[in-house]
């Protein structure tokens, strides 16, 4: 373990989960994952926004299953061996996002939390904040640069793929 | 060891009430919902006092305490009613089926519990 | 700690709810005229138990009105006021405000003004011998006992504030036995030390009381025992055990309060020897028993005793005998309530979730089985004890439908009051049990039909005189099960639905076209269209801006439906459909496009192989299917959902599900059926929302998720001449 790494658990104020999503790397709050699955075909949906690829069947409990790629206004994910789901909380609704592959769990500190810059991005709020994060995850992705990769802070709740929207009818 | 009393009263709201701040003064509580109840319950958890309301279902409280006296080895056994009736007839006739004292609802806990370890020290 | 009692209280309330509703059942009934004992035993409990915990938890309004109307009841109780038409009536009237005064308790509402029947019921306590005729004051004089009772408690029990409002002050209930504090002329510093003289009777010993207590008490106290007398102590092999021969004397410093030393004195029997006296002189030391005697006024000893005592044993037999006649009588009724414990219904809940995994996991594991190793005794046994688990459970979550319908009768007297209009309520089936979720649901839609079976379909006593009807109109609630579904109905026999005045109201709302054409029943149903309201004048009952379309969205979101059925002039019938459960559905498994989907069994009809040409196109898209010589709208599943704009399946290569919906009998194409079973419905709300055509989900036996259909819903978003108000299935 590097010494900046030592600090950075020392001054951690939580912990992130990140994971790649086409060429972007992107962050959760650690304390929503429930968990990680492999990927499995979800049951469609009639009548639920595009995102929404269906639901599927965790431990006994019907959970959504959402492309988050779609839902970020990106083309959809390709399947592939290592695309698996997330599993998160989200003010008590459960949900499963599709993403590439889990990178890394990294401690980071508030203070190395940056807004997001006032970018045309369609909807506000989805992206609560950037932070860099040690150059480790994977060579080559867009997101490294020499200072160190950055990671796209989500914010669940701002995503609304668990609330019902007029829109998505 | 701390004494060990049997609550008998059909309202759940007052045997968790006299639970509650009966534990918290050291003794050890049983509950029992109805006169029938009781008199199954004081055979099986044999308490050292048994606090028992009065209007109950099935067995009411003048029933459940001239059973119990009935049981030999409950002659001596302190029994204190618990009831919001007052009147001298009922408390001559908690009396006459064998009650030892008799306490009228609502109770201020602590004095709840002088009153009990008057009889059960 | 607080918390605890917050939960404490909740139970309370919970208590309270129920013995509001034997209250009122019993109250119901002597105004039907049954007085009997029990019945009016079982309304005098359950007051009583309200006022018992009412008091604990400090609600002092609730305590002091629920005292008062005990009291009037206690009376009847016992004998001494008769439970006339107009008494019952009062208690009828005093228990709804009994029930005001709970909800104001828990903080649903203001306290209600109870002043007027608070006099009320004092006037019929007072007026009790009169009332009922001159010659009653001589039997009622008796009872006075009681009222009279705080001063002298001669039972050596536990005096008792009768007063109310003390209850605050002094909320055990405690008070110093019989002294009055001007017997003691100027309390000085010159006050003598206490000397107390102590000798149990027999009867002390008698009811598990042990005077050594009281002799430890005291010295804990600061007494000192100066003197044994034992002189009464017979011989050894005479001695009874049980029999009092001692006679303790301790002094007590005099500081102490003597009702510190009453208190001691507590549960000593009555006849036992208590007397407490100051020593003449402010001397330290104790002086021996010569002394204290003969000390002028200033002792109190408790003289009464001995007559009392004399008193007491020839008026108890009495008293005695009575209740133990009363009892069994009062046992019949409560056996009803058998021995109950309080679940938290998440934990029942969490339970039918289990079990229905457990289902699950069984068919899993059959389907993975060797046909051989499934047919193995010990797994049918399995799934059996399995499916008799689940309908245990599932009968947990069951309750009579009464809990429902008990704030009716309420209901029915304030709409009374508020309309002038007479109704009499007549109820069936109330023992139903259905589903608890289902319970609390239709709570509000039922009060909706009631209301507007009283406002709009109970017609004016002088309107109902006018047209031949009696003046009092008759609302029939009733409920019973029908297969899996319950049928819970609200009847009026009043004016019925004026139908042209409906259609004209539809048409200026714009939700229908003035040329649209209506049978009587579709017209009956524009009641329930969002917005419609046809009171001519906005009454505070119904009208206030929701109606019948509440109760619509309300009952479809159950996954029940509502009917109407109506004749002029003779009345109109609402009708809720419900499900029994809302956790378990009978259902059609079948195939479609490589998922499968669960279609209620109770929609469907039958299952057609069409032959060749029984399905044809009647416009580019739509299909009908000829079925004994008339032709069923064909709805594929694809074009409901709008999965694929061309389905290229061909009809003789499917099933058509005959089903029925609210649009009619329609056929739906599927590639095949799978099975027929019992699943468990799972929410879709739990972690998504809810989608309009879909019931939810179930998991089927490889662990994948099969769609419920909601037929009625499936069929009315897809249906072309259909009203446009059928907005259902999305609701909370």
């Amino acid at each position: 373990m590097t010494p900046t790494n030592v600090e950075a658990i020392a001054a951690a104020d939580r912990k992130i989960v990140t994971f790649i999503l086409g060429k972007q790397v992107f962050g959760i709050d650690m304390k929503a994952l429930i968990e990680i699955r492999e990927w499995e075909e979800p049951t469609p949906l009639p009548s639920v926004p595009h995102f929404i690829r269906g639901v599927t069947n965790l431990r006994g409990t019907v959970v959504p299953v959402v492309g988050l790629s779609e839902r970020l206004g990106w083309e959809p994910s390709v399947l592939h061996s290592r695309s698996c789901i997330l599993v998160v909380n989200i003010s008590g609704k459960r949900a499963g996002f599709l993403v590439d592959h889990v990178a890394d769990i990294i401690p980071i500190s508030d203070s190395d939390i940056q807004p997001a810059p006032d970018v045309e991005v369609g909807e506000q709020g989805i992206i609560s904040g950037l932070v860099q994060v040690p150059n480790k995850i994977q060579a080559g992705d867009e997101a490294a640069t020499e200072s160190g990769t950055m990671v796209l802070l989500l914010d669940l709740e701002a995503l609304n793929v668990t609330r019902h929207l007029d829109l998505a009818a | 060891m701390s004494k060990l009393i049997l609550t008998v009263d059909d309202s759940a709201s007052m045997r968790m009430l006299l639970k509650t701040s009966l534990t918290a003064q050291g003794f050890a509580i049983e509950g029992a919902n109805d006169g029938v109840h009781g008199l199954e319950r004081i055979q099986e958890v044999n308490p050292d006092l048994l606090i028992t309301d009065i209007n109950m279902p099935k067995m009411d409280g003048f029933g459940l305490i001239e059973e119990v006296r009935k049981l030999p080895q409950f002659r001596g056994l302190p029994i204190l009613v618990l009831s919001t009736e007052f009147s001298d007839e009922k408390k001559a006739r908690a009396r006459e089926a064998g009650a030892t004292g008799w306490i009228t609802k609502p109770f201020d806990p602590t004095k709840l519990g002088a009153a009990i370890r008057r009889v059960c020290p | 700690m607080s918390d605890e009692l917050d939960e404490i209280q909740a139970i309370f309330f919970e208590e309270c709810a129920e013995g509001l509703a034997t209250a009122e059942e019993g109250l119901s009934a002597m105004a039907a005229g049954d007085v009997s004992s029990e019945v009016i035993a079982g309304v005098f409990r359950a007051v009583h138990s309200i006022k018992g915990g009412s008091g604990a938890f400090g609600h002092a309004a609730l305590l002091a009105f629920s005292h008062r109307f005990e009291n009037v009841l206690d009376e009847v109780r016992g004998g001494k006021i008769e439970p006339t038409p107009e008494v019952t009536k009062t208690m009828l009237a005093a228990f709804d405000l009994l029930s005001d005064h709970v909800a104001a308790a828990q903080g649903q509402a203001g306290l209600p003004n109870d002043a007027e029947m608070l006099a009320e019921l004092d006037r019929i306590l007072e007026t009790k011998g009169a009332s009922a005729g001159g010659a009653a004051p001589a039997a009622a004089a008796p009872a006075p006992v009681a009222a009279a009772a705080p001063a002298a408690d001669e039972m050596g029990f536990v005096p008792v504030v009768v007063e109310l409002e003390d209850f605050d002050a002094d909320p055990f209930g405690f008070e110093p036995v019989g002294v009055s504090l001007e017997d003691f002329d100027a309390p000085a510093p010159t006050l003598g030390g206490w000397i107390i003289r102590f000798r149990p009777s027999r009867a002390a010993m008698a009811n598990g009381a042990e005077p050594m207590f009281v002799i430890r008490e005291l010295e804990e106290s600061g007494a000192r025992v100066i003197d044994v007398d034992s002189s009464a102590l017979p011989d050894l092999r005479d001695l009874d055990p049980e029999e009092g021969y001692l006679q303790w004397t301790l002094s007590m410093p005099a500081e102490i309060e003597e009702s510190v030393i009453r208190d001691c004195f507590d549960f000593v029997a009555p006849d036992s020897v208590i007397e407490i006296e100051r020593e003449a002189q402010p001397e330290p030391a104790p002086v021996i028993e010569e002394a204290p005697a003969p000390i002028a006024e200033a002792p109190v000893v408790e003289a009464a005793i001995a007559e009392t005592v004399a008193a007491t044993p020839v008026a108890a037999p009495a008293p005695a005998a009575a209740p133990k006649a009363a009892a069994p009588a009062a046992e019949g009724k409560a056996h009803e309530a058998a021995q109950t414990i309080r679940v938290d219904l998440l934990k029942l809940d969490l339970l039918l979730n289990l079990v229905g995994e457990l289902v699950i996991r069984g068919s899993i594991l059959n389907d993975r089985l060797s046909p051989r190793d499934q047919e193995r005794v010990e797994l049918p046994e399995l799934a059996r004890l399995t499916r008799e688990i689940q309908d245990n459970v599932m009968s947990l979550r069951a309750q009579p439908i009464r809990q429902a319908f008990s704030r009716v009768p309420r209901m029915l007297r304030d709409l009374a009051t508020e309309t002038g209009k007479q109704v009499i309520l007549e109820t069936t089936g109330e023992m139903t049990e259905v589903d608890k979720g289902v319970i609390e649901k239709i709570g509000d839609p039922l009060t909706h039909m009631i209301r507007n079976a009283v406002d709009h379909g109970v017609e004016s006593p002088a309107e109902r005189i006018a047209v031949g009807k009696s003046p009092e109109g008759t609302i029939r609630l009733s409920a019973e099960q029908k297969g899996a579904r319950i049928f819970v109905r609200v009847s009026d026999d009043g004016r019925g639905i004026n139908r042209e005045r409906v259609r004209a109201k539809a048409v200026e709302k714009g939700i229908i076209s003035a040329d649209a054409i209506l049978s009587n029943e579709e017209i009956d149903q524009l009641i329930c269209a969002p917005g419609f309201s046809t009171a001519e004048t906005i009454s505070n009952i119904s009208g206030r801006g929701v109606g019948m379309d509440v109760v619509r969205s309300n009952v479809e979101a159950l996954g029940g439906r509502v009917e109407i059925h109506s004749t002029p002039g003779e009345g109109t019938t609402f009708t809720m459909a419900l499900p029994l459960t809302l956790a378990i559905l009978d259902g059609m498994i079948v195939r479609f496009a490589e998922q499968r989907y669960v279609l209620p069994l109770a929609n469907v009809i039958e299952a057609v192989r069409p032959e060749a040409g029984q399905v044809q196109p009647m416009t580019p898209t739509s299909e009908v299917i000829e079925l004994r010589g008339s032709y069923l709208p064909v709805k594929r599943l694809s074009e409901m959902f709008g999965l694929a704009a061309n389905d290229p399946r061909d009809p003789e290569d499917s099933l058509v599900i005959i089903v029925d919906s609210e649009a009619g009998n329609v056929g739906l194409m599927v590639d095949a059926i799978d099975d027929r079973r019992e699943v468990v419905i799972k929410s879709l709300d739990e972690n998504l929302h809810p989608i309009r055509g879909i019931g939810g989900a179930t998991i089927l036996g490889d662990g994948s998720i099969a769609l419920i259909l909601d037929i009625d819903a499936l069929l009315a978003g897809t249906s072309h001449n259909n009203t446009k108000y059928a907005p259902k299935g999305i609701a909370a």
